[in-house]
């Protein structure tokens, strides 16, 4: 195998697709490069696996002549993580646009970027959605007109490199198509990289979005107008590197050497810091206003989400054998949903599955700070309050006598009652206000039922009295009936009764805690 | 912070007094009834040149108004509870829930020393607030006492 390796080429590297970019496309560059790096590298070519999401550059896995996967548009890191979970020995790259990882896909590239998966993401920027014929993406800059933003573009664009610091990204970089010998270097930094490794890579569209990059590309403005970055070197740029960056409290400024001003007072270029604030830093350097950088922004070491995933599921396996994954999809609940209003829901009870001796150690930990003696009583059963008996009519009451009933005993409600004693409805105060006021009815012609509220929300007198707080402060609920267990009122709980209960509590010996 | 001791220095203003509507005392009271349908408010204020002169609430409607339809067109000066009792803005609210406790009032108009009106205090206020120490205990909750999961499902 290993004689295999070293007799690789670039063209064991060619596929036998059609390349179905446009002529002149800064996609071709990437390919050549990606094709001359690989032979270098020492790894089989089955073991190599690009994975793209959907673009223009995300065809590019059918022009390696490796394994590949062009998959869902975002999702191509998604993939990788799984894939890099089940096979980790693979070689594993991730293919992704402006478009595909940064508007659809931004989550799924955050979260890979933060877990450390050891891949290596190439993200073609072009500052458009090449494929579906150029309209403005999360890189292109405010004002750009296209045929989406034809006035242009309102809104403010991402910096690629900016997006993965904050998302912790332990190798990020920046090259560009025409620049060919750098981006071949960055390219093999970052397949080295033990971790995720970022490359940004501007890429020209020659057909949407021409000449986005030539300020980074054009032979007589490019060295002033960008800067390479070099681990350890003082931060020095321009035709004739004269020119350099110095930092002045937080600011990054532009200075001119000479004059007072030497190499040592210039920033210092360091990949390694953990503090990624001077990556950051670096990667605010932006068009027109500084030099632009391209090289390694940073590059420091974590442990790898697989390596640690893995390790996990052997202890695991150590620890309780095999699973057995039949069994686990038949162990927990289950249920069916029925047909019609009345049916009732089945719950469909399997084995349980052996109890595992991980889980326990967690549900032991009480995260949950002792309670205090007021929050206690919220716990305390509603029987321990001191609440008045409900005033109980039937249905076919007619409203007048409901409501003189009302009148003569003061009261804001009613509970409706069937035969046997139990809740059917409540007839409230507020029925009246919003279903009779103003409104020219005859009160002796209708009957309770036809204004009441049907099977009311009801808590039994064992349940908490948090919960009775719960229905009142969330869904606004005045009067709340409590039943026996067999659904007969024996209560009637109302905003001043809780009122009248909690006032009762508060002595006016105070403390703050 | 305990909430005795935020219902000892808190005051009246430090809830939502928000339950209310305003009207006029020589609006008809069906024009008041339908503004107080409208805006969801059991409580009307009464007012007469901005000065608060009475009070009109859901409670009022049940009792006086629901079955003597010759009221409607009337002015609800006519009908409302004049010079109701206010509660001052400087007032704890320990002592807004004792005093409340005591009264039949549902609803206190709340006013400064100059007797202009800021607000009026309703019981669900009250609760609202008192619930909003209480996050675990009473916010989150299943939507009924037995849904409670007999195993933890996440976390
Ligand atoms: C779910 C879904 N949404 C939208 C599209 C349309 N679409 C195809 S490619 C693309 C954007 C590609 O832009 P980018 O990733 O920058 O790739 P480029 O073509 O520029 O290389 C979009 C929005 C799609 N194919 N699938
Ligand atoms: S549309 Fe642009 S990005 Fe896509 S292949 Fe053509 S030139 Fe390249
Ligand atoms: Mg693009």
């Amino acid at each position: 195998m290993a004689d295999a390796i070293e007799t690789l080429t670039r063209k064991d590297f060619v596929s036998d697709q059609e390349v179905r970019w446009c002529p002149g496309c800064g996609d071709y560059a990437i390919l050549a490069q990606m094709q001359r790096v690989l032979p270098e590298m020492g790894i089989a070519r089955e073991d190599m696996v690009f994975i793209s999401g959907i673009g223009c550059s995300s065809r590019f896995p059918y022009y390696m002549n490796t394994y590949g996967l062009h998959t869902i548009h975002g999702r191509a890191a998604t993939v990788a993580t799984g894939l890099k979970v089940a096979n980790p020995d693979l070689h594993v790259w991730v293919i992704t646009g402006d478009g595909d990882s940064l508007s659809i896909g931004g989550n799924h590239l955050l979260h890979v970027l933060r877990r450390n998966v050891d891949l290596n993401i190439i993200l073609f920027n072009n500052a458009i959605y090449g494929l579906t014929k150029g309209q403005y993406s999360p890189t292109s800059p405010p004002g750009t007109r296209t045929y989406s933003s034809p006035m242009g573009s309102v809104e403010q664009d991402f910096n690629a490199i900016s997006v993965a610091l904050a998302a912790e990204a332990t190798f990020v970089a920046r090259s560009v198509d025409r620049n060919t010998k750098h981006m071949a270097e960055i390219l093999k930094r970052a397949t080295e990289h033990r971790g995720t490794s970022f490359v940004e890579i501007y890429q020209n569209c020659n057909i949407y979005n021409d000449g986005a990059w030539f300020f980074a590309t054009e032979a007589d403005v490019k060295d002033d107008q960008t800067v390479i970055l070099e681990h350890g070197q003082p931060i020095i740029f321009g035709k004739d590197r004269d020119k350099g960056i110095r930092v002045n409290g937080l600011a990054p400024e532009v200075v001119t050497l000479g004059n007072g001003v030497s190499e040592s007072d210039l920033l210092t270029h360091d990949e390694t810091l953990d503090n990624p604030a001077h990556a950051y830093l670096l990667s605010r350097l932006t068009h027109p206003e500084y030099p632009v950088p391209f090289g390694v922004f940073r590059c420091v070491e974590r442990p790898i989400y697989e390596d640690q995933i893995i390790a996990q599921g052997r202890q695991a396996v150590e620890e309780r054998g095999a699973g057995d994954l039949n069994a686990l999809y038949h162990a927990t609940d289950t249920w069916i949903v029925p047909e019609g209003p009345d049916a009732e829901t089945v719950q469909e009870v399997h084995e349980e599955l052996p109890t595992s001796n991980i889980i326990p150690d967690i549900e032991q930990e009480d995260p949950m700070a002792p309670r205090t003696a007021l929050q206690q009583l919220l716990y305390d059963p509603i029987s321990s309050l001191d609440l008045p008996a409900p005033e109980c009519v039937s249905a076919e009451t007619s409203v007048a006598d409901a409501v003189e009933t009302m009148r003569s005993k003061n009261l804001g409600c009613l509970l409706v009652v069937d035969k046997q004693g139990l809740l059917r409805g409540i007839f409230a105060q507020g029925d009246l206000f919003e279903k009779v006021a103003g409104r020219d009815i005859d009160l002796t012609k209708i009957t309770v039922d036809s204004l009441m509220t049907k099977d009311p929300t009801a808590l039994k007198t064992s349940d908490p009295i948090g919960h009775l707080l719960h229905l009142m402060s969330l869904h606004g609920f005045r009067h709340i009936p409590i039943v026996d267990p067999d659904g007969r009122p024996v209560g009637l709980a109302s905003f001043k009764v809780m009122l009248k209960f909690t006032g009762g509590l508060f002595s006016d010996d105070i403390s703050p805690n | 912070m305990n909430l005795n001791y935020s219902l000892h220095n808190d005051t009246v203003k430090h809830v939502d007094l928000s339950f209310y509507v305003e009207v006029q005392k020589d609006n008809p009271v069906d024009q008041v009834i339908a503004k107080m349908q409208d805006s969801q408010r059991k409580c009307a204020l009464v007012m007469d040149q901005g000065k608060l002169i009475g009070i009109f609430t859901a409670h009022d409607i049940a009792r006086r108004v629901i079955d003597q339809s010759e009221v409607i067109n009337e002015p609800i000066e006519t009908i409302m509870t004049p010079d109701p009792l206010t509660l001052q803005s400087d007032t704890t609210l320990i002592e807004a829930i004792r005093f409340m406790s005591d009264k039949p009032h549902r609803y206190m108009p709340v006013v400064d020393a100059d007797r202009r009106v800021l607000g009026t205090l309703t019981h669900y206020a009250i609760i609202k607030y008192m619930s909003d120490h209480f996050p675990e205990e009473i916010y989150n909750l299943p939507p009924t006492p037995d849904h409670f999961a007999s195993a933890r499902a996440g976390a």
